[in-house]
């Protein structure tokens, strides 16, 4: 029942191939094979208990040796109560922030955003142990000066704790990221939907509990799951703080499996695997919540982004903010930053404890040079990558127009879920099992793309969250005047995105820079990146030097920070 | 300055005698090498290694680098890369991670076929149980040829140590006293700690710090050996009763140590301790206690060529030259081990860190103790502390 | 009629198991404008989304100008994209990340127009839609009004095959909307644009189109022209929709003097000259729908040739009419009257139809 060709008038429309079906087609494939595939490959491993390079012998033992240590299972339970305990403060904490900032007249919320970026990208190593240097029992700074006062007897503050690891990591990476990735959200929604509140009656903050944050809702949990899985893999500060109190937590055992002569992965895989149940149940329920709900929050019509006054309030508010930085952020950091410059990280007491030695041997260093250079390849590929990649498939997660869809989004959680060393040696297997290899391994290229995939749960949420946001309204209306799919996604819905698009950009941006456990199986001696010689530094005891680059690092961000927001004011037209 | 000038000089001259060398043999070649090689069998020798040695510097050449593999180093960053350069214009290309990471990294590359390592530099456990238990490696013993590191005279050992079975893949150039612990004196003077049970001393309850006994690493290897040397009770007292204060970062039981929080450290390291005695820290080591014997070890690393090498001329040029006083001189200063060399320049030492002739040391690099005693023994460490 | 700009044949779309367009059949001429009207869900949008290509139908067939543009059982489906569709949204979908001359240009940008064209003609369309200056501000900075004419230059801004509007002036205020009917239809004529509305306002409808399709669940119950759907409505619903009715029931009567409604319960009879008495058995149960403004109020007596009895419920004043609530054959119904003759509550009035003004509907 074909037309002849000739009467056709829309050429080359015969077959119902549209764009974006062809888009989701090719993300379901290709997520498949680089996420799936690295994990097919690592439980499959773990079943094999041959030797290596001996033939596969097959068998639950490295599970049943996992699981069956009696230290798994309450360290599991440690692990679960310190994400969780850390998580409710920090998110009720970082809502009222992303709202202060983004949907009231407090002054100075763009200063605090970009401070928020600047802490997050800071090292947690030398920050954790600014955190030591204030709070040590018999040396802690803040001790000191507690014992100063007549009614305190003995050190108040002792860091080596549970609550300790739980105040630490509230500074180290407590509200920072969720406040980056919540402002841009709460910056988009419509005042028309507050300001109906208000009208009917509720206060600010019913306002903010009742309306915007059930609005908000898919990104707001997008990013407490995050959090808390992010909190669940956590190690190197409980490592740093519980240890000495006897603490230990999930991550850390995983963390040893791997790190044993030789690496014991089986093991490994298999208690990583808990992630992967967690996972399940949190995007369960995630679903569960959201379906068949609408989150259209910017549509055509009406749109107004008129702020909350808070009048007297605000300066009390910008108070309360500043002191938390103050706390959380500054202090720690003016530690780091002093550490940077000492002889001797810490040790106030010693003959001329100061020197500019570290950074002059840091900038001296023969290959800095050329890591820099690898390292700012890397990441402007990785940050561009992500975004052309990720907002494509936020778009088709948020679209939700097949069964396919669901499937997408349950692959981009994958590499946050497995542990980093396993994905990256699972990546490291799949770059060399395909015929793209000698592009691929050991090039700045292959560093690049392995970040860009390790990087997808935050990139997929964030642009997931803000396309269910936006109303279809926006596309239809390109559409009809006739533009393509492809044309509509670069000049309407991408624009419309932008500052989302800019925070996944930077975000990808600062982690490729930062990130050691991936490129260190991957790069070559012409790929050496900075963060290499960051665990060089740190491994051979540098701290001094490792916290200059460190600091450095958080600096070509936080200029890159600058520049892209700049960029994205620009793109968002406002 | 001066041993540049000396170097360069000793340079010039080789060439000189290379290149009269060459004259003799063009001009002499048939007759002489009759009676050459019926004469002089040692002068031969020698002339067949030169010819040797120029087709594998030649070969490097051609390879273009050679790779290295092993943990961050700054002596090889610093001085062993562009020494190298310098002295056979190949470039050294150092593949640096923790040996998990570069054991995992070698095991993928190797199921995919690729080949890109040369040469390893790793500790003991990863060698004989990764390298050499997986096969990795490539005999080096008849690629050593350079006259000074295959001369018996030149080492304390009587011959370039090669500690696997086969003495042939593992080579072991350091055999270096070890530290037993370090204390701070402002906090414990030096005779309250004199044998075994000065450690169990109540007044030290909570002043002890440990690396992690529970894990792979330097915490657990102390653990085995004091289990093996001092028994069961011993190991409970020390690391369940003294309460000591467990860690994985070495930077932090490093600083308790120099604050005197933690005053005994029992697996401080005497590179992170260096630094703090030139600051004027009063750090003391201590070697040995009454009842504890000296314990060598063979670190910073063990020398392993790999099987199938992508660059094997440079491999076996890099091997050579490594085991040669020059090579084995660099990482002597740098790292402070005592060589197996007898022609190292010993005078920058610790002396406690040279081993005493004729002392009796447990070798903590010991093959047998690395692949089947020391394994045992941290199993029934973990068991003992892990049953608290 | 000349080739229908569009046309639907026996189209049908399901979501899910819920029919929103039950084999609709219609067609717009060249330079109609064509009016969707209905209540809200009756499938009134969706059949704009279908024309749009918005959503794909499951049976039947769209053409425009006589060429398929979906069709399932052939396998065609255009994307909106290259239907050279022009759409004015109900929301208008104004990119609030564009300024206003960006908006409009936007479809001439995608037709790779040189920029000198562009810029004529964007200036044109806001010079149509009274938008003169405004060019250059963000979209966003605009009024409600100003909105709905930004998305209407944008879809004028290119010539469209079809202008598909969507509810455009249901989020205008009532003195606006009154503005914009008047407008949009001149605009209309003066461009000779196909246009197809969509709307739930009867007013809005019957002011503006050249015909109107009445939906109603998923179907078009009446195809027409104002006047004839207002006066000879083929529904009930039709009726109602439209305008107030008046609606009685009555019984087929049959002689050789002509036919005629009974109306037993009001106490008169209808006779139906000119109502298609054939369609109607002798003896049949029927409704008859009357506009109120067709019923002349008349004093209490003799009831005479189609008029029945009715009484006074209750007056309103209204200043230049009356408003009488009156009830008969057991119904109650809003009358309007002049200021002339005035009935007391309780009174007993006649009410006098006009046979060639009203409908016969079957039970």
């Amino acid at each position: 029942m074909k037309m002849p060709a000739a009467s056709l008038p829309f050429p080359g429309l015969r077959v119902r191939l549209r764009l974006s079906h062809l888009a989701e087609s090719f993300m379901l494939v290709f997520f498949a094979v680089v996420m799936g595939l690295p994990v097919l490959f690592l439980l499959w491993s773990s079943l094999n208990v041959a030797a290596p390079g001996k033939d596969a012998v097959y068998s639950l033992a490295n599970w049943i040796r996992g699981f069956s240590d009696p230290g798994t299972l309450s360290a599991l339970w440690m692990s679960f109560l310190l994400s969780v305990v850390r998580l409710i403060p920090a998110m009720i904490l970082s809502v009222m922030v992303a709202w202060l900032i983004a949907r009231t007249d407090m002054p100075g919320g763009n200063t605090l955003e970009f401070l928020c970026w600047f802490a997050y990208f800071i090292p947690d190593f030398p920050l954790v142990l600014a955190w030591i240097l204030l709070l040590d029992p018999s040396f802690g700074f803040l001790n000191t000066l507690a014992g100063v006062l007549p009614f305190v007897e003995g050190p108040i503050f002792n860091p080596y704790s549970f609550w300790g690891i739980v105040w630490v990591h509230t500074s180290t990476n407590g509200i920072w990221f969720k406040v980056m990735l919540l402002t841009p959200v709460f910056r988009r929604l419509g005042a028309s939907l507050e300001e109906a509140a208000r009208v009917a009656g509720a206060s600010n903050l019913t306002t903010l509990r009742r309306i915007t944050l059930p609005v908000l809702a898919p990104m707001v949990l997008a990013v407490a799951a995050l959090s808390l899985i992010r909190g669940l893999e956590s190690f190197n500060t409980e490592l740093l703080l519980g240890l000495p109190a006897g603490i230990y937590v999930y991550a850390t055992r995983i963390y040893d499996y791997t790190r044993q002569e030789p690496p014991a992965f089986g093991e490994a895989t298999a208690l990583g695997s808990v992630f992967l149940l967690v996972l399940v149940v949190l995007s369960y329920f995630y679903w569960r919540y959201l379906r068949g709900k609408r989150f259209i929050v910017v549509t055509g019509q009406a749109y107004s982004t008129m702020r909350v006054k808070l009048g007297k309030w605000r300066y009390w508010a910008l108070g309360g903010c500043l002191l938390y930085f103050a706390v959380m952020m500054i202090l720690p950091l003016s530690f780091l930053l002093i550490g940077s410059f000492m002889r001797r990280y810490g040790f106030f007491n010693i003959a001329s404890p100061f020197t500019a030695a570290h950074w002059q041997n840091l900038l001296m260093d023969p290959i800095f040079l050329s890591s820099l250079k690898n390292s700012l390849i890397i990441a402007t590929a990785t940050a561009l990558a992500g975004i052309v990649l990720y907002s494509t498939v936020g778009y088709l997660v948020a679209s939700r127009k097949s069964r396919g869809a669901e499937l997408l989004d349950l692959f981009c959680w994958l590499p946050w879920v497995v542990p980093g060393i396993l994905m990256s040696l699972g990546l490291l297997w799949l770059f060399l099992a395909t015929p793209l290899r000698s592009v691929l391994y050991g090039s700045v290229w292959g560093i690049a793309l392995a970040m860009t995939i390790k990087d997808s749960p935050v990139s997929t949420q964030a642009f997931k969250a803000a396309f269910l946001q936006l109303g279809p309204d926006l596309e239809e209306a390109a559409r009809v005047t006739g533009a393509s799919w492809g044309y509509t996604y670069r000049r309407i819905l991408l624009p419309l995105v932008a500052p989302i698009a800019a925070t996944v950009g930077l975000l990808n941006f600062g982690s490729a820079l930062t990130s050691i456990s991936t490129p260190v199986l991957l790069y070559s001696a012409q790929s050496r990146p900075l963060s290499i010689l960051l665990m060089e530094y740190s491994f051979t005891g540098e701290l001094e030097r490792a916290a200059a680059l460190g600091l450095l690092i958080t600096l070509i961000i936080s200029a890159m920070v600058l520049a892209g927001r700049r960029l994205g004011l620009k793109l968002t037209g406002s | 300055m001066k041993t540049e000038g000396r170097e360069q000089k000793a340079e010039s001259r080789k060439q000189k005698a290379e290149n009269s060398k060459q004259k003799l043999t063009r001009s002499l070649l048939p007759a002489a090498y009759c009676i050459l090689l019926t004469v002089a069998p040692a002068w031969a020798q020698s002339r067949d290694w030169e010819k040797e040695w120029n087709e594998t510097l030649a070969a490097a050449k051609r390879e273009g680098k050679v790779v290295v593999a092993g943990s961050p180093d700054p002596v090889m960053r610093n001085e062993i890369i562009p020494k190298f350069m310098s002295r056979f214009g190949v470039p050294v290309e150092f593949i640096a991670g923790r040996s998990s990471q570069i054991v995992a990294r070698v095991r993928t590359e190797r199921s995919a076929g690729i080949y890109s390592i040369d040469i390893y530099l790793s500790g003991p456990d990863t060698t004989a149980n990764t390298l050499y238990g997986e096969k990795l490696v490539d005999p080096l013993k008849p690629l050593l040829i350079l006259p000074e590191v295959v001369d018996p005279a030149k080492w304390k050992t009587g011959k370039p140590w090669f500690v696997d079975p086969e003495e042939s893949y593992v080579l072991r150039p350091f055999r270096s006293v070890a530290n037993l612990l370090f204390i701070n004196p402002d906090h414990v003077k030096p005779e309250e700690m004199r044998s075994s049970k000065d450690l169990l001393n109540p007044k030290w309850k909570g002043k002890i710090s440990t690396e992690d006994p529970t894990t792979t690493g330097a915490g657990a290897n102390l653990a085995s050996r004091f289990l093996n040397q001092l028994g069961e009770e011993f190991l409970k007292k020390l690391y369940i009763e003294q309460k000591p204060v467990s860690t994985r970062e070495r930077r932090q039981f490093t600083d308790w140590l120099a604050r005197g929080t933690q005053p005994i450290c029992l697996n401080c390291r005497e590179d992170d301790v260096r630094p703090l005695q030139k600051e004027g820290f009063k750090i003391l080591e201590i070697f040995e206690l009454a009842d504890v014997a000296g314990a060598v070890n063979g670190s910073p690393w063990l020398l392993t060529l790999a099987n199938k090498a992508p660059h094997p001329g440079a491999a076996r040029l890099f091997a050579n030259w490594m085991m040669s006083r020059e090579g084995l001189e660099i990482y002597a200063k740098g790292y402070g081990s005592a060589t197996l060399r007898t022609d190292v320049d010993e005078s920058f030492l610790n002396p406690g860190n040279i081993p005493r002739p004729g002392a009796n040391y447990f070798d903590d690099t010991d093959w047998k103790w690395v692949v089947k005693g020391r394994k045992e023994t941290r199993s029934r460490v973990w068991k003992i502390l892990k049953s608290r | 009629m000349a080739q229908a700009v569009i046309e639907f044949v026996e189209v049908t779309k399901r979501f899910g198991p819920a029919l929103a367009v039950d084999r609709m059949s219609f067609a717009v001429a060249p330079g109609e404008f064509f009016t969707l009207l209905g209540p809200s869900g009756c499938g009134k949008t969706t059949t704009l989304r279908l024309v749009a290509g918005l959503e794909e139908p499951d049976e039947g067939e769209i053409l425009l100008n006589g060429i398929p543009i979906a069709s399932p059982k052939r396998g065609i489906f255009v994307p909106p994209d290259k239907r050279r569709m022009g759409m004015v949204f109900q929301s208008y979908a104004i990119w609030p990340h564009l300024t206003v001359f960006e908006n409009v240009a936007f479809p001439l940008r995608v037709r790779r127009e040189p920029a000198a064209a562009v810029k004529e003609r964007v200036l044109g369309a806001l010079d149509l839609v009274g938008l003169q200056g405004l060019a250059e501000r963000g979209a966003t900075e605009l009024s409600g009004g100003q909105q709905q004419r930004v998305a209407l230059a944008r879809a004028l801004a290119y010539t469209p095959a079809v202008l598909l509007l969507d509810e455009p002036l249901s989020n205008l205020d009532a003195k606006l909307r009154e503005q914009m009917r008047f407008e949009l239809r001149s605009l209309q004529r003066r461009l000779n644009l196909s246009v197809l509305y969509v709307t739930h306002d009867q007013g809005e409808a019957m002011a503006m189109s050249d015909r109107i399709a009445v939906v109603h669940r998923g179907r078009p119950e009446q195809v027409g022209v104002a006047a004839e759907l207002y006066e000879t409505p083929a529904s009930s619903f039709v009726g109602d929709f439209l305008g107030r009715t008046v609606m009685l029931r009555g019984t087929v009567k049959k002689s050789a003097q002509g036919s005629w409604i009974d109306l037993r319960n009001a106490g008169g009879r209808i006779s139906l000259a000119n109502n298609r008495p054939a369609q109607f058995a002798e003896g049949e149960e029927v409704r008859i729908l009357s506009r109120p403004e067709d019923i002349d109020l008349l004093p209490g007596g003799e009831v005479g040739p189609n008029q029945i009895k009715a009484k006074v419920e209750m007056v309103a004043y209204l200043g230049d009419h009356l408003e009488y609530s009156v009830s008969a054959g057991g119904r109650s119904f809003v009358l309007a009257a002049g200021k002339k003759a005035r009935y007391p509550v309780g009174a007993g009035i006649r009410l006098a139809f006009d046979p060639a003004r009203i409908t016969v509907l079957p039970l």
